[in-house]
């Protein structure tokens, strides 16, 4: 019969001929990844159980990205046991204080994700990585089993077929087209299914803008999301002809404009030439979602030669230690540091609440991954999304705006 | 699998509608605020968002039967400890893929996939449900009818009262 991505990535994994959307499938992933919230728990569980190792550690990658800066003596103590256990362990990829990055990121930077691998995640946002053409699939308190086993449970999803086309206008991002395209396809069809990318815009995106586009179908619920077209150099994974989808949507985006989400949610999308002046406090570019390079060249071309308005705080995070020494050499950072920004490094940060966290009151625009009322911070501040060009203009001028609305630098 | 080990439940049925989400639907928002993971505290909570008596009044053996997508949002495990807290089970036309997931984590029993679920009982009907194979009695309307079932791993999970306890068996290797 023939098969969609997903089910010839799960039938590998599980060590099945084939399989099919609703069949149950037990598979062993090529990698494993989770970060300080869940490993010390899920290990200490185990431990307590009686599992005295971790049978796939050759392909675990332990990261610490949500509470790196921390003055919680608990948090401090399991930084500490991260270290002692993923050393006893010989857990492959620990990527320590320092040498750190969120964990949707880091694997990409250390080229662990090869198109076609199935990755379990404990995190959320792991449906990502298919923008190396792997299948991310985060599963939550599941990844104990994993630890423990090596193995979990999946059922087979249905796969949406999404093809994108046309060209984007100057100033549109990756970030315009996911949560564009997210919002088109809704929850109702998005949850539970993979989706498969495929088209000429998909082909023309680098890593970094698949992973933006990829990471936005989250937020409508779907179990993993896979860019079909090989990487260059990477051999390629199809569908077979005749592959049974749930549904087939063509978007053409070669008229859709600057977008934000306004609040409660991603799913509130609007143009931007829609708002109406809405001053900011706070402004954020960063997270695993929109603290790639991309993001970063598209933030600094704005702030270069330019000051943040002084009624905003401007917080820039690059999404790994790799990508803020790439913005070294590049000199980004110099651009956003002359702009008074503050800066950090690979930490999920504000979009998590404990790094510049939103305080009663504060309007915030950013490149976060979500902005339900108390996700970064008080429930009392209202969160807007947008592209990092976005995020940066607004920033400048201390209302939302596109780029194009900034007086040229002098 | 032996017959002793099937997952069973006969009770009467609540029924709720399509789309309920798991924070603010089957457990109170309030109480997913909470770090509260005792199932006999959240059981007085369960569905209370949507039924303020569900809570009083559903019995150990009832079942909760939904429309499409139920329980979808956040990975909160307060509303699957709820219903288990209870001792009822759910019967959903489509279930969410977190809560599905969270369901079988905490020994919930469920037929996430049960198509045709909602024409099939009303409200108060009496129904026996195996789990194992997806065989629904109902025994008001004297109707019998074949659902998709939960996988013979899933339902031993369950059995076992959730995947903590199942990990022990694969350790020990019972």
């Amino acid at each position: 019969m023939p098969s969609t991505t997903i089910e010839k990535i799960l039938a590998r994994a599980s060590g099945s001929a084939s399989c099919a959307a609703g069949d149950y499938v037990w598979v062993t992933p090529d990698r494993i990844i989770t970060h300080d919230l869940n490993y010390p728990r899920y290990r200490r569980m185990l431990k307590e159980m009686g599992f005295t190792s971790i049978p796939g550690a050759k392909n675990l990658l332990v990261t610490i990205d949500h509470t790196t800066h921390t003055e919680d003596q608990k948090k401090l103590d399991d930084h500490e046991f991260i270290r002692k256990d993923a050393a006893a362990q010989g857990v492959k990829w620990l990527l320590d204080v320092g040498r750190h990055g969120i964990s949707h990121n880091v694997p990409l930077d250390l080229d662990l994700v090869k198109p076609g691998m199935l990755v379990l995640a404990s995190d959320t946002r792991a449906p990502a990585l298919g923008c190396a053409g792997a299948a991310g699939i985060a599963i939550g308190m599941g990844l104990a089993t994993v630890l423990g086993i090596g193995k979990t449970w999946l059922r087979v999803p249905e796969t949406l077929k999404v093809r994108i086309e046309g060209a984007l206008r100057p100033g549109v991002m990756s970030r315009d087209v996911g949560q564009w395209v997210a919002s088109q396809i809704g929850a109702e069809a998005g949850d539970y299914r993979c989706i498969e990318f495929h088209g000429p815009v998909i082909e023309q995106f680098d890593t970094d803008c698949r992973h933006t586009l990829c990471n936005a179908m989250v937020d409508i619920g779907v179990k993993t999301v896979i860019c079909a077209p090989a990487l260059s150099g990477h051999a390629v994974l199809l569908p077979d002809a005749g592959a049974a989808y749930a549904a087939e949507f063509v978007f053409d985006v070669s008229a859709l404009e600057l977008q934000v989400c306004a609040p409660p949610d991603p799913a509130n999308v609007v143009p931007l030439s829609a708002m109406s002046e809405t001053r900011v406090s706070s402004a954020f570019i960063g997270s695993c979602i929109g603290g790639k390079m991309e993001d970063m060249r598209a933030a600094a071309a704005v702030l270069k030669g330019r000051r943040v308005h002084p009624d905003v705080r401007l917080t820039v995070i690059p999404a790994t230690q790799a990508i803020y020494q790439k913005c070294l050499e590049e000199g980004l950072l110099e651009s956003f540091s002359r702009a008074g920004a503050d800066i950090s490094a690979g930490i999920c940060g504000p979009c998590y609440g404990t790094y510049a966290p939103l305080r009663d009151g504060d309007v915030s625009i950013s490149t976060a991954t979500r902005n339900d009322p108390g996700r970064m911070g008080s429930e009392k501040a209202q969160c807007y999304i947008g592209n990092a060009a976005v995020v940066a203009a607004s920033a400048v001028a201390g209302h939302i705006c596109g780029p194009f609305e900034l007086e040229p630098v002098a | 699998m032996n017959n002793d080990q099937s997952l069973r439940r006969r009770g009467h049925v609540w029924v709720f509608g399509h789309d309920v989400p798991n924070d603010g639907g089957v457990m109170t928002i309030e109480m997913t605020r909470q770090i509260v993971y005792d199932p006999n505290i959240l059981s007085k909570h369960a569905m209370a968002a949507i039924d303020a008596n569900f809570p009083n009044r559903a019995k150990p053996g009832d079942f909760v039967v939904a429309g499409k997508n139920f329980g979808s949002g956040p990975l909160h495990v307060q509303g699957p400890l709820g219903l288990k807290g209870l001792g009822v089970s759910v019967l959903a036309e489509s279930t969410a893929r977190s809560f599905f997931r969270l369901a079988i984590a905490v020994g919930l029993p469920i037929l996430p996939f049960a198509k045709g679920i909602l024409e099939f009982v009303s409200v108060g009907d009496e129904v026996d449900v195996d789990f194992s194979s997806g065989s629904i009695t109902n025994l008001t309307s004297g109707r019998k009818m074949m659902f998709d079932p939960l996988p013979t791993e899933l339902s031993q999970i369950v059995t076992l009262g959730g995947e903590q306890k199942w990990l022990e068996t694969q350790l020990t290797g019972v």
